[in-house]
């Protein structure tokens, strides 16, 4: 349970991501590496899953998805993802993950420790890319 | 111990405790070796890190007494992985250090107290971005994990490189004079010398 909910969580930042780049040629160079790495944390969540487990089909997001759900921020299906909702998407996923951890495998543990490591590097870098 | 049957748990608390408290011993010397290299700007990035490192240390330290164990005391000195003779050098053991740091934490992260997982997230998130703020690229989206691009390349950070004009000379040496030229670290930092962490071995790719 806890695994899908991280799962659909990080699936979320993936689309956040894909939204931006592309709706935003100017940063898009500099935002799909963030796009990237989200993905690769999104491979090692889904790599938990028990094998075999049909109920979770592991079906790859496309990155542009429109279909997920806005950020709460977003008023109109038009307006565009900022660095600064990519900020905050990153700062609160960051800041989730020692609460998530407290009832984790040994190894998801580790994972969601490393995973929000680099989101909370995230919310630096993004200071970096000019809105 | 019936939860984690997949798992076998095979750190007991202490051990990865006492790790994360060797990792601070060892990031504390280092950083003081850091703070005596570096002027200006990355003197007090520097010291906002040896001040960091520091308390966490005394954390562990009290945390593992309070659990009725012995902490470690530092060892008298510590062999770093390369000579750290100019800002660049001391840039590039900030980043080792922090990342050598954060494995530590990822270890304890994955212990069963729930506590200690909470204080290994929040100083490995720490950690992870004092690394970045000493050089501002990042490469593996796995900090801490040793997976690929443990990269330690000596490309400085930029903000400090730019903020050093006014040095304050408080590296011997004429280590001062140097910040300005850190850009070329890469080239003719330590010649010579091993500056790949010693774990590296684990790294399996």
């Amino acid at each position: 349970m806890l695994l899908t909910s991280l799962i659909t969580g990080k699936e979320h930042l993936v689309s956040l991501y894909g939204q931006a780049v592309a709706a935003r040629p100017a940063q898009a160079a500099a935002l799909e590496p963030f796009r990237q790495r989200h993905a690769a944390h999104l491979q090692a969540l889904r790599a938990l899953l028990p094998a075999g487990g049909g109920t979770f089909p592991a079906s790859p997001a496309p990155p542009a998805s429109s279909s997920a759900a806005p950020s709460p921020s977003a008023v109109s299906a038009v307006s565009v993802v900022s660095v600064e909702t990519l900020r905050d998407a990153e700062r609160r996923a960051a800041s989730a993950r020692p609460a998530q951890m407290a009832t984790a495998s040994p190894a998801l543990s580790q994972l969601l420790a490393s995973i929000g490591a680099c989101e909370a590097v995230h919310v630096v870098a993004l200071g970096r890319v000019r809105d | 111990m019936t939860e984690s049957a997949a798992e076998p748990s095979k750190a007991p608390t202490g051990d990865a405790l006492d790790r994360a408290l060797s990792a601070e011993h060892a990031a504390v010397y280092a950083y003081g070796v850091i703070g005596g290299k570096t002027s200006g700007a990355l003197l007090k990035r520097a010291t906002a890190g040896f001040d960091a490192h520091r308390a966490r240390r005394d954390q562990l330290r009290t945390l593992i007494t309070r659990r009725g164990g012995t902490p470690a005391e530092p060892g008298p000195t510590y062999l770093l992985p390369f000579e750290v003779r100019k800002p660049a050098d001391a840039v590039r053991l900030a980043v080792l250090v922090e990342q050598r740091v954060t494995t530590a934490y990822l270890e304890l992260a994955a212990d069963r107290d729930p506590a200690l997982r909470r204080l290994a997230a929040l100083a490995a998130q720490e950690c992870a971005t004092r690394a970045y703020g000493w050089q501002p690229k990042i490469g593996d989206p796995f900090p801490g994990m040793g997976r690929g691009g443990a990269d330690v390349d000596a490309a400085p950070a930029e903000e400090a490189g730019s903020e050093e004009a006014g040095s304050e000379g408080a590296g011997s040496e004429g280590a001062g004079s140097d910040a300005a030229s850190s850009e070329s670290a890469g080239a003719d930092a330590a010649p010579g010398q091993e500056a790949r962490p010693e774990q590296s071995a684990q790294g399996g790719q």
